[in-house]
């Protein structure tokens, strides 16, 4: 029966949770994804450990299942992350609505908004920084792996029979 | 563990086909994550309850996550192919030949450009209205999604906005 990995995924899963909220704080989102990826595997690891020694039956299948279950969650969890860190232009205009209610945004205020928003230059860095595009003497290239990336998005739209849209 | 794994699977895999057959054949690619989330939501249960023997509840929720979760995981790959700033950016790179001059790429994508056509979009698509020459939200399920982010931004980072000083 699986009542025991029920209980050890949610034990880790708030013991992670809990641990990367503080350490987050603490580093002030330095290396957030790497303690994602490691608080949530080692909280599961030492609730393994508790379980196994407090005599709670954990059979190899349930183990299986429960790790499956964390990296799952870690994927989906730093996915989320990757949301929380970057800035999504559309949801940085909603922002910028919601703080000039109730009078509304005028062209000046969108004028400001964007000089104090650089998403363009942001995402460029970040691409350099990833090793995805290279820039030499003011001209940026792909790299190989970037090259790779883009050949398969390009099948998977020509499947899809999506035009590319630029903005 | 076999028939949980081979149901999980089986079950994806048909909510996947389903997606990408709504979107190449009718575009509209809300209706098709709806309808794989659905598939997977109902499929994935009343599949393990015809096949699972004695019914494990507690076997049947943690399947059901970890069947949302790769559900969520294929969301988020094929949203960032199709909408991803950093997506686009590379692909205009590719239509140049694999290389771009630095001016040239900004004179497709700069802030200007991307927050109005943006905020266009939010236009043609009801969440934001134009009254008096002022560009009102109009969408509370945005306004969650911003209330969400910023929260957890704000738990996790201490801060409001990637750019804050």
């Amino acid at each position: 029966m699986y009542q025991n990995v029920f209980f050890l995924l949610l034990l880790s899963i708030m013991a992670g949770l809990c641990l990367h909220v503080l350490s987050s704080r603490r580093r002030h989102g330095k290396g957030i994804y790497q303690m994602a990826i490691l608080l949530l595997n080692g909280s599961l690891l030492v609730m393994i450990c508790l379980f196994l020694l407090i005599g709670i039956d954990l059979t190899f299948e349930h183990l299986v299942i429960a790790v499956v279950f964390i990296e799952s969650f870690v994927a989906i969890y730093c996915l989320i992350l990757i949301g929380v860190v970057n800035d999504s232009p559309t949801l940085a205009i909603v922002k910028a609505l919601m703080s000039a209610r109730p009078e509304g945004l005028t062209e000046e205020d969108l004028d400001k908004f964007i000089k104090a928003h650089p998403f363009v230059g942001s995402r460029l860095e970040a691409l350099q920084i990833t090793g995805d595009v290279v820039e030499q003497d003011g001209v940026i290239a792909l790299t190989i792996r970037s090259q790779w990336i883009v050949r398969i998005i390009s099948l998977y739209t020509r499947l899809l029979r999506i035009e590319r849209e630029t903005g | 563990m076999i028939t949980i794994f081979t149901t999980i699977v089986s079950v994806l895999t048909i909510a996947v086909i389903c997606d990408l057959l709504i979107a190449r054949t009718s575009g509209k690619r809300l209706l098709g994550y709806m309808t794989s989330f659905v598939i997977t939501l109902i499929g994935l249960p009343l599949v393990l309850v015809s096949v699972m023997t004695p019914i494990d509840i507690f076997a049947m929720v943690i399947a059901l996550g970890i069947a949302l979760m790769w559900w969520f995981i294929y969301l988020n790959l094929v949203q960032a192919v199709e909408s991803s700033l950093r997506i686009r950016m590379l692909r205009e790179i590719e239509a140049e030949g694999g290389s771009v001059d630095i001016d040239k790429l900004k004179l497709i994508y700069n802030d200007d450009r991307l927050i109005r056509i943006r905020l266009k979009r939010l236009e043609k698509g009801g969440a934001v209205i134009l009254k008096n020459g002022r560009h009102h939200l109009n969408s509370g399920k945005l306004e969650k999604a911003a209330h969400f982010f910023t929260t957890l931004k704000r738990l996790l980072l201490n801060r409001r906005s990637q750019f804050d000083a």
